[in-house]
């Protein structure tokens, strides 16, 4: 394997899924690299695509209605798109892993949980079942669980312990790379802070990278190191977290920070963004967010819009990418300022 | 004076492995036109509190006083009168909206019910309910797959506004919407109430939310309130060791300033037949021998109210004094 700097490159992928006559542009020229160790954030809104993004790269969308028309995922340098199933066999799991969003939802309920677990290793590590049962048992100690409960079965485990066995059948096999699809959103707050730091521990621990997809800005603050804001398909804003969070740029991350009611904010008004996100059958030739955004114009509406690089590798899809940044620069630090008068 | 004001109200269920005690002995009440926030996990009873303030569950025992009047047992007739003066907004536009219904019918539905209007005025009025909420003219035909989660809920506002009513359960109302939707809907509830001087009984586990909309706050743990106070009091001086570690579990978007943790152990237990003594105690980091008895809420310093024995020993560990400042 060649050396890489970069685990996971995804190059202007373009998926598409036909349903009826109608077909749906879930993902149109999506670009991104991760690197060793380092955990990316794809943040966005129901059914902007970022599911679909994590799915592409597994291989595991629905195969009738779904097809990947465009784009290389290239990971440790090898393009996963031109791999034969049988590859992808020994891919999933063992190097890519994936954590889904619905813990009551992704586990077997006719299975019990230790086994789970082991199924994988047994499978992917050439193991005896023996073998594969004891180190499951070791990785339900390390997610929390006592070992003792290794023959139970899922409709025994809340929904906190539910996400530790995902979290332990994901980790089973040591993947480098682990993809964590809304890992916490089923979760209540405290128990979602335990799962959140668990995949924090266990990322340093076997020196995992991950691609966390979510909608909570507070997630993305607390474990990412570089952050794409995704909107009907299309990476609107790309940087590192600081980048992001101290400069947003495009007028949908603009939207999603003033939408978001803060805990230091009180009772002051949000500034929602206006109207419903756009449908993805009917995907407009300009800028997809043009009919909610108020900086749009007729050149907005009329297409070729690409994406800029507004300093240091800090992309933004907009045509006042620069323009608009600097004055909301401004803005966003007024903003700041009274919020924290307000506490 | 209180509009609503809840006495000792216990809801418990039958369930096959014993009684589940959704609400256990809470006591509480709303002010005219504020809005209280009801916060804690799933499980913890604060939907079930709310359904049987207005009637959607008959309470075991307790009392519910609604401007004044006893309303914990009514008979059909007085429940009608009184449904139109409390409503509920639900959770999930998705599934509290018949989908055989158009938009005009779910809102024209309560008015048509109630005998009340002529059909003239039925019309009118179902108009200016569309208008009030939001809710184009143009759509006025169309179902409710056809509308966004925004728009259905919005339909379930207009339907709770329909017979003017002068209090609102609102469960988790925006819980199942985007960020950006979740904004509007949110100020739509914030005009509404100032338009028509609602008070709210808002149902969240979205600690933000809960900040965002509440005057006061009480925050429930299996079944019972642990701690009740004014927003700013509650976010700013938290004393129940539970309000601690959720006030402190959510993720900050502040990244130059990352928060103190305070981890808590293990998950809710079950409220089938719960033993004696402070039920968060299994995950308490000051948990002692005296927590094994009842807790009971007690005003520690003027309108804050915690359920906690052990609160002198966590407030001197944490260097804080018990009464405010």
């Amino acid at each position: 394997m060649p050396e890489q700097d970069k685990i996971l490159e995804v190059e202007n992928l373009h998926v598409e899924y036909s349903s009826g006559d109608d077909v749906v542009r879930a993902v149109n020229g999506v670009s991104f690299s991760l690197e060793w160790g380092k955990t990316l954030g794809i943040v966005g809104e129901t059914g902007a695509g970022k599911t679909t993004i994590a799915k592409a790269i597994l291989q595991i969308l629905p195969s009738i209605q779904a097809r990947i028309t465009e784009g290389r995922i290239l990971f440790n340098g090898e393009d996963l798109l031109k791999a034969d199933e049988k590859k992808m066999m020994s891919v999933r799991g063992a190097q890519i892993s994936m954590i889904f969003q619905d813990p009551m939802t992704s586990l077997n309920p006719l299975m019990r949980v230790g086994r789970q677990i082991s199924e994988g290793i047994q499978l992917h590590q050439n193991v005896s079942r023996k073998e594969a049962d004891k180190r499951a048992a070791q990785l339900l100690e390390r997610v929390g669980i006592p070992a003792s409960r290794f023959r139970e079965y899922p409709l025994q485990f809340s929904g906190g312990m539910k996400q530790r066995v995902v979290i332990a059948i994901a980790l089973a096999c040591n993947p480098e790379l682990l993809i964590a699809d809304e890992p916490t959103s089923a979760l209540d707050v405290t128990i979602q802070a335990q799962v959140m730091n668990l995949i924090r521990e266990l990322q340093a621990e076997y020196q995992a990278s991950v691609v966390m997809i979510t909608h909570d800005f507070g997630i993305v603050a607390e474990s990412c190191d570089t952050v794409a804001v995704v909107y009907a398909g299309q990476i609107v804003e790309y940087g590192t977290k600081e980048q992001l969070f101290k400069n947003p740029s495009h007028p949908y991350t603009l939207g999603l920070f003033g939408a978001l009611p803060g805990i230091d904010t009180g009772r002051q008004r949000l500034h929602p963004i206006k109207g419903a996100p756009v449908d993805p059958t009917r995907l407009p030739a300009g800028c997809p967010f043009a009919a909610r955004c108020e900086y749009a114009s007729d050149e907005c509406r009329a297409g070729g819009i690409t994406a800029v690089d507004i300093g240091d590798g800090h992309l933004c899809r907009c045509l006042y990418a620069g323009k608009l940044g600097r004055k909301e620069e401004t803005d966003t630090a007024d903003g700041k300022e009274e919020r924290k008068g307000d506490a | 004076m209180a509009l609503v004001e809840v006495r000792n109200l216990k809801k418990y269920f039958n369930t096959p492995d014993g009684l589940l005690h959704a609400v256990d002995n809470v006591t509480f009440s709303i002010q005219r036109g504020h809005t209280v926030g009801l916060a804690g996990e799933s499980g913890c009873g604060k939907s079930t509190l709310g359904r049987t303030l207005v009637h959607l569950h008959e309470s075991t025992s307790g009392q519910i006083l609604f401007d004044g009047r006893d309303i914990t047992h009514v008979n059909k007739r007085e429940l009608k009168e009184v449904r139109g003066k409390m409503q509920m907004i639900f959770q999930d536009p998705y599934s509290s909206l018949n989908p055989r219904m158009t938009v005009e019918d779910a809102v024209r539905e309560p008015m048509v019910l109630s005998r009340k209007y002529a059909s003239a005025e039925i019309s009118e009025k179902t108009l200016e309910l569309m208008k009030l909420v939001g809710i184009d003219r143009r759509m006025r035909q169309a179902y409710p797959h056809e509308l966004d989660g925004g728009r259905r809920q919005r339909v379930g506002i207009a339907r709770a506004l329909a017979m003017d009513p002068e209090f609102i359960v609102c469960d988790e109302p925006v819980s199942a919407l985007d960020v950006s939707i979740q904004a509007q809907i949110l100020n739509l509830l914030q005009d509404l109430q100032e338009q028509k001087k609602l008070t709210y009984l808002f149902v969240t586990h979205d600690m933000s939310v809960l900040r965002h909309i509440s005057d006061d706050i009480c925050i429930m743990y299996l079944g019972q309130m642990v701690e009740m106070c004014e927003a700013e009091e509650l976010f700013h001086r938290p004393l129940h060791p539970y309000t601690q570690a959720l006030l402190s579990a959510i993720p900050s978007t502040d990244i130059d300033h990352p928060k103190q943790r305070i981890m808590l152990e293990g998950e809710i237990v079950s409220p089938v037949d719960p033993k004696p003594g402070c039920r968060f105690a299994a995950r308490c980091p000051y948990a002692s021998k005296e927590c094994g008895q009842d807790q009971e809420l007690k005003e520690v310093s003027p309108g804050h109210l915690v359920a906690c024995c052990r609160l002198d020993h966590i407030m001197k560990s944490q260097n804080k004094p018990v009464q405010g400042e």
